[in-house]
Parts: C-alpha cells; structure tokens; sequence
C-alpha cells in the first residue's frame, strides 16, 4: 500500500528540509536539525532490512552457542558455574526454537538477541582460554563486520 | 529559564543591583552537559559590572551518568586551574544541586576563540596554524601534569596510590558505566578482561584531564589556546592517560593524532616539554581504555535517546559510532 513506510520517511525529510528547517535561527535548534537528517538517512537505507539484520544475527548467535553448549557438555568435570551456564544456554536456545518462525515480530527477535548477546558475552568471559573462545570470536568479528556495514549509509564521522 | 537564572544570581550576589541577563541561548557542541551563553550585568557598591557567561548544566540524560562526572567537582578544578600557566575558563558561580536552576549546573566564564568543528583540527586549516596549535597543545599537558595538585587543593579528586591503582580506578569506572549499558557487547566484555590482566603499573600521580583532545580547547588565528574546556571527568591519575586518549585512532584526522601531528611526534614533544620518559606500553593500555571508554559513553547516550530521556539527536547517532570503537579494538588486540 502507498504512501509506504520509505514514501513517508522521504515525505517527511522533505518537508522538514524545506519547511520546517528554513525557519529556525537558534543554533541549538539547527544543530538538532542537521542530526535529525543524519538520523534520517540512516532510517530510510535500513528500515526495510532490519528485521534481516536481526535474523542473520539470530542464526549466527544460536550457532556459536549450540557448538559451545555441546563443547560443555561434553567436557567432564565441569565446574559447577559452567554446568549453570551451559543449562542456561539449552534453555534460551529451546526458547529461541519455540518463538523462531518467519512472522516473528522484529522486536521478539531483538530480545531474543540481546538475551543470546548477553550469554555469549559470560561464555567469553569464563573461558579460560583462547581455544575455547575461538567460536565465539569468529562470530563477534563477522557481526562487527555486519554492524559495521549497517552503520556506513549516511555515516556520521564525529 | 531566564527567571531561574536571574533568581539564582540575586541569591548569589545579594548586593548586586540592577541585575539583568541578555542573550540567554542554547549553544549546539558538547554532547555530555547543555550549554548556555549569556551576559549579565549588574551595579554594586556604585560600579558596573558585565560578565560573559556559559551555563553549563546536567541534562536530563546524558552519555555520561553521575559516577563518572559532576558539576562540583568540574567547579573546584577550573577554580584550582586559574593559579597554573594552563588555560580554562573562570569558574563564577556553582548550583551544585540544581535548587535554582533545575539540575546542577556551574557558571563560567564564555572564553574568545573558537572550537574545532569536531574532535579532530580541522584538515583545511594552514599547517602553520596546526603546527602552532599542536605546540601549544602538548605544552598545556605537560604544564596541567606538572601542577602541584596537593599545592592546588585537588586532594578532594581522591589521590590514588602509585602503582597500578590509577589504571584500576579507571578500569572500574568505565566498566561500570558499561554495565549500566544499553546492550551486551562481546568485545568489549573480552576487552574488560584484557585490561584487568594488563594494569600497567605508575610512578607518578598528576591531574589528569580525562578528555585531552581537539574539540576540548579554543584556539585563534594566530595560533593560541585561549582555554582548554570541559573539565568534568579530570581526576588525579596517570598521566599517561592523557596521551593514550589524544592518541586513539577514533580522533584521527588525516592520520594525525587529534588532527594536529603524528602520534609518534605527540609522545616525543611532550618527553621534551614535560621532561619525563613516555612510557609507550602505558600509552597503548590507556588508548585500548579509551576505545571502551569511548564505546561506554556512546552507549550510555544512545541508552538515553532510546529510553527518551534525552532529546539530543546526537545520543542516538553516537551508538552508531560503537562498530567502529570495537573494529579498533579488536585490531589493539589482535581478537
């Protein structure tokens, strides 16, 4: 259906750009306006490709953390945090399976990342050395290599 | 605001009559505290009196939150500063809990000269002017680390021990503000892990500016520094921070470090003017420190915006800038 999310965001950049803005003289105000269309930019190149963005990150999450699930339960002896992390990971990625779906909302999948972000970030923490994180760090330089992309439309350059 | 700002000044000077303020404006820079300029003026004891102001005040969300940054402390430092060769605004009068003005606030003194556009000098600029710039620059920071901060009453900032206790201090400071963060980030987690195993050890405590870069002075056409601003996060610490700081790839502009000369020229000027070895180790633990400290505050802003306690666009746009903090960190470290 048209005017769609792209056509209003372009709609709304336009007027601000040439009616709104035009109109201001304090320079506190005319500083915001030129991030609100930095910040525009920014919307109009993503808003169509973020529910991807945070699908790819899904996958990539719950694969580095299937593998160290299954490296920790194979491993005897485990100490007993890791046993508590390793059962936590079994419970989030089961969650993730049951939510999982095409139709799931973009925020249900953000969530789902920032509690998987989270996990990966104790594992990396407890590991007690490199081997062990090598997974895990494979996966973060790929995501920063996403993320860096993701944030290149309309960089903003401090 | 204005009548805020008057009731306040009244409190302040009592005897002051005929007190009136012009030309209160939001000033746009500076993405931590709201700034606003203005002139008062007022007669007392049969003379007039006219000052021009910067209000500094704490917004109601920020990049940076009440551990890492308050406005007493950034009054008492710039009071201490006006008896040492380095160059800040004065500092005039302080609300120190926001009972006048809202939240707490200082007022300074509005110094001549402009800022850089941005964090880095600007790459049009003549290399004579840089070349003075970058002089200057280098020996305010070895006249800041030289000043005599027990002489100075900065006992206050709390004197860490020599030793590895400055880095520590600092680690715990931002890591903490990065566990207050927006979201989790991998990296930075292992980085937290680096810095705790890689303390470097100092011999020497000196106030520490903590935002030493282009940006954070005024300068004019002919090459001075006429102050060097925002002073809200110096501590006493290792001076070497300082360095690490102006050094970081993230201030580069045209490979220069803070865009004003060559990061390996930056430590041997300020050997020369401070005449203390640069210990480059050091150096480069404080520079991965900033890259986290750096990614904390950026977080911390684009928490602000998301959570719609701020309504500066720039908190939202400076969680943008995280990937590339991290992609330098990851390069620091070899992750």
């Amino acid at each position: 259906m048209r005017p769609d999310i792209g056509d209003f965001l372009r709609g709304v950049k336009k007027s601000l750009a040439e009616v709104v803005f035009p109109t201001l003289t304090d320079p506190f105000a005319l500083e915001q306006s030129a991030f609100i269309m930095l910040a525009l930019d920014h919307v109009l190149a993503r808003w169509d490709k973020a529910s991807h963005f945070c699908r790819e990150e899904n996958r990539g999450l719950r694969a580095v953390l299937a593998e160290a699930a299954a490296r920790l339960s194979g491993e005897a002896g485990l100490p007993k945090n890791a046993v508590g992390l390793r059962d936590r990971i079994q419970d989030r990625l089961r969650k993730e399976e049951v939510e999982d779906g095409a139709d799931r909302p973009y925020e249900s999948l953000r969530d789902g990342n920032a509690c998987l972000r989270e996990l990966l970030a104790e594992l990396v923490g407890a590991a007690s050395g490199e081997e062990q994180n090598r997974g895990a760090r494979a996966f973060m330089k790929k995501q920063l290599e996403r993320e860096r992309e993701w944030v290149r439309v309309g960089e903003f350059v401090w | 605001m204005e009548e805020k700002l008057r009731a306040f000044l009244k409190n302040q000077m009592p005897a002051a009559a005929d007190l009136s303020i012009r030309g209160l404006q939001r000033r746009p820079g500076g993405a931590s505290r709201e700034s606003w300029a203005f002139e008062v003026a007022w007669r007392e004891n049969g003379k007039e009196f006219n000052r021009s102001c910067i209000l500094r005040r704490d917004p109601t969300g920020s990049v940076m939150e009440g551990d890492q940054t308050n406005r007493s402390l950034e009054f008492r430092v710039l009071k201490a500063l006006e008896s040492t060769p380095v160059p800040a605004p004065k500092a005039y009068w302080l609300d120190s809990a926001g009972k006048w003005l809202e939240r707490p606030s200082l007022i300074m003194e509005l110094v001549g000269g402009q800022p850089t556009p941005g964090p880095t000098f600007p790459v049009g600029e003549s290399p004579e002017l840089r070349a003075k710039i970058g002089a200057r620059f280098v020996t305010i920071l070895a006249e800041l680390h030289r000043a005599d901060w027990q002489a100075l009453d900065l006992a206050f900032l709390g004197a860490p021990s020599v030793g590895t206790e400055p880095a520590a201090r600092q680690v715990d400071l931002w890591e903490m503000a990065y566990r207050n963060r927006f979201e989790v980030h991998p990296i930075l987690e292992e980085t937290f892990c680096w810095l705790r195993r890689n303390l470097p050890a100092t011999d020497r405590i000196a106030l520490v500016h903590g935002d030493y870069r282009s940006g954070n002075y005024l300068y004019d056409e002919t090459g001075r520094i006429t102050a060097m601003l925002d002073w809200e996060t110096a501590h006493l610490g290792d001076p070497m921070e300082d360095l690490g700081w102006a050094s970081m790839k993230f201030w580069n502009g045209a490979g220069l470090a803070v865009g004003l000369m060559p990061r390996a020229e930056l430590l041997r000027r300020y050997e020369n003017e401070s005449g203390k070895a640069v210990d480059e180790k050091r150096v480069f633990f404080y520079e991965v420190l900033g890259n986290a400290k750096m990614a904390a505050i950026a977080l911390t802003g684009a928490r602000a915006f998301s959570e719609g306690t701020t309504s500066h666009m720039l908190h939202g746009i400076m969680g943008l800038l995280v990937p590339r903090l991290l992609e330098d960190l990851v390069d620091q470290l070899r992750l």
